[in-house]
């Protein structure tokens, strides 16, 4: 059932038993398997905005300060309305590779507390949720029908080729708008702002709500998942730390802490044989997009972050005309070249000092506003432009391309392009010195707080996180589900 | 040796073979007295095509030789280890030129000062290559160069293909006319060109979309007339035309009877069906609902076809406005008004009286197709 509260006087119920706050991608696949596995449950989905694009008045929970070396798109990377920021999602999908989910000598603070292969069934299920058609990413797998649109490299080499495919998009709140209607164990509430939570020693007992003109209710709940958005959940956790038991993840010197966005460039040019497509590709199994990067081991051996190059052809006078791969005698092989411009997506290393703190501002809810403090380590960028000489050094061992760097100045100059991925603020750690939540999801030392947010990646790899975030949900749900099915035959 | 590295080596030795043939045929000799590499050498070296960008990089390398000629020789001489044999054959010269090119990538040798990272020894044969046979051409290998008309990829269909001088149409969100191509897997780097101009463009597995961006559009709606549209290939260098998008002259507007003209509608040309038999659409769409059609030379894209006060969900396309009547609108004898109204304006224009007559009295099909 669907209730908007934006003109409401009051709360239409008291309490539930899980309450999910935020209708993202997150909340509402985690809201959706709950109703299904637990139709004996009374759920509780909290949406801040309406079912469609909010006015500016709703905006105003967003506004804060990005005070960085580099400015954030604060306001325009979010989306406070059903559906969250899957409305503007591009549907890139990919699940991250295994050697980001472990923790790299090279890169501190990162590693994931669970390794790839426990997530590897999720990551089915988020599959389906994102409407990808097909669950297959590997090299083994894809390669083979896609011949002469990749470049070609093979096990010898440092280089490999990863496959991104694409969700529709799946735009979550009109895709799954008549289920979340017709669950008849689930409320999903609109216009219902989650401004704080009340706490008993080492659990949560209720939700605050700000709802319609000035209305305001506590919904008393079993289980509560934060699902507000990776920014959003790290400010309302941020929100309880006054009242943070000691010890656990809401008193972790690591909330807030790490923020970081997969961020983009194109610091070369390359001449590389014709026709590549490092695009969109059609495949028997719906639609692949290639894309170069590192094999685990040469990022070992480089101990540089994980990430990806597209080769993107582009038909301009260059220096080094394409002429200069017919040479034969220079080692180059046979055939036509182009000239591609190289757009690399790089992964962040985890940085305590990007951070997300709170101002004594307040937003009309009474709720403080947030400051983001995004730094971006040059290190991260220089360490990928550095290792693009074994990259050049690959191509030309094997007679496949030259390439060429830009001018610093017009890559490493201005902001970097971001993907609006906000990652890391309320990470995913063994303990509560090292992060806010456990490998389960759940905020360390209290008992039913649980984060469903690509703030809790403790790295970040270069994929897209939605598929990550929904697997991660999907996950909580059936972990929530099972725990809630044993307690009450435990009861019993 | 790894099997992909022996058949580059021995392409190289091809090419270079060829190119050894073509210096001999146009009887180039030594030039210079001093050069100590033979014949053979200078035949793949002078077979170097596009070379020239790099070449300098060596040349300032040895910058104060008073010669920069000898020393790069002799480095390339050693760098192959051919001191022993300056006149080695051309097939021979290329396959240790290609082995030293993959070594100095292997061990990381890059050529100085070069944004190009490209071995020292390439940026080596590259300046002699400059230095004893001069600078080469310049080849265009720009977007500017002369495109062939060709096929790029099927096109099923395309549009929208016309609108009215100064009206935008298929309106998108940032204010844009947008123009959509029907075409399965076009290559991802085909661009749109309207006017000779090449416009942003995006790839799906089944259509290309672009549109007239930024000033473009007032720039193409403003003239009227036919504006040649194409797909362009750059890489391959291709264009497909694809037609003629027509910007119309503004159509007469409707005069009403006060005397006041619409600054939106045209007359109404004809229009149909304008009756039938309760419960008989007289023109039978695929649903089983009554469908209406109406030709007016304009009417805004935000147009509704209205039936006795129900607006209906309708299409506007140039010159025609059509929309399907619900069986229910239809259930009873009656005279219908039907009128055209603007969304956004509310402004309406009255298109006649749809008259439904009791089964038994009858009524003749209008539409042409339901005649069939």
């Amino acid at each position: 059932m669907i209730v908007d509260l934006a003109d409401a006087a009051k709360l239409p119920l008291g309490d539930c038993d899980v309450c999910i706050l935020g209708a993202g991608p997150a909340g509402i696949s985690t809201a959706l398997e709950l109703a299904r596995q637990r139709p004996d449950w009374h759920i509780v989905l909290l949406e801040g905005g309406g079912k469609h694009m909010p006015s500016a008045a709703n905006l105003d929970a967003y506004a804060g300060a990005s005070v960085g070396d580099r400015p954030y798109p604060l306001a325009g990377s979010r989306l406070r309305y059903l559906g969250g920021t899957s409305n503007h999602w591009g549907g890139w999908c990919r699940p991250l590779d295994e050697e980001d989910f472990e923790a790299r000598a090279w890169m501190p603070h990162s590693g994931w507390p669970l390794r790839r292969d426990e997530l590897l069934p999720w990551y089915e299920k988020a599959t389906t949720w994102c409407e990808l058609g097909s669950n297959e990413f590997s090299e083994a797998a894809l390669t083979p029908g896609l011949g002469d649109a990749l470049l070609h490299v093979d096990d010898s080499s440092v280089l490999c080729n990863k496959f991104f495919r694409f969700s529709p998009p799946t735009r979550f709140g009109k895709r799954y708008l008549a289920d979340l209607e017709k669950a008849p164990n689930l409320h999903l509430l609109l216009h219902a702002n989650a401004v704080g939570m009340d706490m008993a020693g080492e659990r949560v007992t209720g939700v605050r709500i700000a709802f319609g003109k000035d209305g305001t209710a506590t919904l008393a709940a079993r289980q509560v998942v934060v699902a507000l958005g990776g920014i959003e959940t790290t400010r309302f956790l941020l929100l309880q730390a006054a009242q943070a038991p000691a010890g656990s993840g809401l008193a972790s010197p690591m909330l807030g802490r790490c923020f970081a966005d997969h961020f983009g460039m194109t610091p070369a040019v390359a001449l590389l044989p014709e026709q590549l497509r490092y695009d969109r590709n059609p495949h028997p199994t719906g639609a692949v997009m290639p894309v170069l990067s590192l094999s685990r081991a040469a990022q070992q051996a480089l101990q540089v972050p994980d990430f990806c190059v597209m080769p993107l052809p582009e038909a301009q006078a260059s220096d080094l005309s394409p002429a200069y791969a017919g040479n034969a005698a220079l080692g180059l092989r046979h055939g036509r070249y182009w000239r591609y411009r190289l757009q690399m997506i790089i992964e962040p290393r985890p940085n305590p000092d990007s951070r997300i703190t709170l101002t004594d501002e307040r937003d009309r809810h009474g709720v403080p506003r947030l400051r983001l403090d995004w730094r971006v380590a040059d290190a991260d960028r220089r360490s990928v432009i550095e290792c693009l000489d074994d990259l050049a050094a690959e191509l030309g061992e094997f007679g496949l391309g030259r390439l060429r760097m830009l001018d610093e100045k017009d890559y490493l100059g201005g902001t970097p392009s971001v993907g609006f991925h906000h990652l890391g603020s309320a990470r995913m750690a063994s303990d509560a010195e090292g992060g806010v939540v456990d490998a389960d999801c759940r905020v360390h030392g209290i008992e039913n707080l649980h984060v469903a947010s690509s703030a809790v990646f403790p790295s970040f790899g270069f994929s897209n996180p939605t598929l990550t975030i929904v697997a991660l949900a999907t996950r909580l749900a059936a972990r929530l589900a099972k725990a809630g099915a044993r307690g009450a035959a435990e009861k019993s | 040796m790894r099997r992909r590295q022996f058949l580059i080596a021995g392409t190289a030795v091809v090419a270079a073979g060829a190119g050894a043939a073509l210096w001999l045929k146009r009887g180039v000799t030594r030039k210079r007295d001093d050069m100590r590499l033979g014949d053979g050498a200078y035949t793949v070296i002078g077979a170097l095509r596009g070379t020239d960008a790099v070449a300098q990089y060596a040349i300032d390398a040895v910058n104060g030789a008073p010669d920069p000629l000898v020393p790069i020789e002799k480095a390339l001489i050693e760098r192959l280890g051919i001191g022993n044999d300056l006149g080695i054959s051309a097939s021979n010269f290329a396959a240790k030129l290609a082995d030293a090119v993959r070594d100095d990538y292997r061990q990381r040798r890059f050529c100085k000062g070069s944004a190009w990272l490209v071995s020292e020894t390439e940026c080596n044969v590259a300046a002699l290559r400059l230095l004893v046979f001069g600078a080469a051409p310049a080849v265009d290998d720009s977007a500017e160069a002369e495109l062939s008309e060709g096929k790029i990829v099927d096109v099923e269909d395309w549009g929208e293909r016309s609108t009215e001088v100064n009206t935008p149409f298929a309106v998108q969100s940032d204010g844009h006319s947008g123009i959509w191509i029907k075409a399965k897997n076009a290559p991802p780097w085909v661009k749109f060109e309207i006017d000779g101009v090449r416009v942003r463009t995006f790839h799906s597995e089944n259509a290309i979309t672009t549109g007239l961006y930024g000033d473009l559009g007032p720039r193409v709606l403003s003239r009227v007339g036919e504006h040649p549209v194409a797909l362009v290939d750059e890489m391959a260098g291709i264009r497909q035309p694809l037609g003629v998008f027509t910007v119309r002259p503004r159509a007469p507007r409707l005069r009403r009877p006060d005397g006041t003209v619409s600054e939106l509608f045209c007359p109404v040309d004809a229009w149909g069906p304008d009756g039938t038999t309760a419960g008989t659409p007289a023109n039978r769409q695929p649903d089983g609902s009554e469908g209406l059609w109406i030709k007016t030379a304009c009417a805004p894209a935000t147009a509704r076809i209205v039936f006795g006060g129900v607006e209906l969900s309708s299409t506007v396309r140039p010159g025609l406005v059509t929309a399907a009547v619900p069986l229910t609108l239809i259930g009873e004898s009656r005279d219908v008004p039907v009128e055209l109204r603007d969304r956004r304006s509310g402004e309406t224009m009255a298109v006649g009286t749809f008259r439904i007559q009791a089964p038994g009295e009858g009524h003749a099909a209008t539409d042409p197709a339901s005649a069939r």
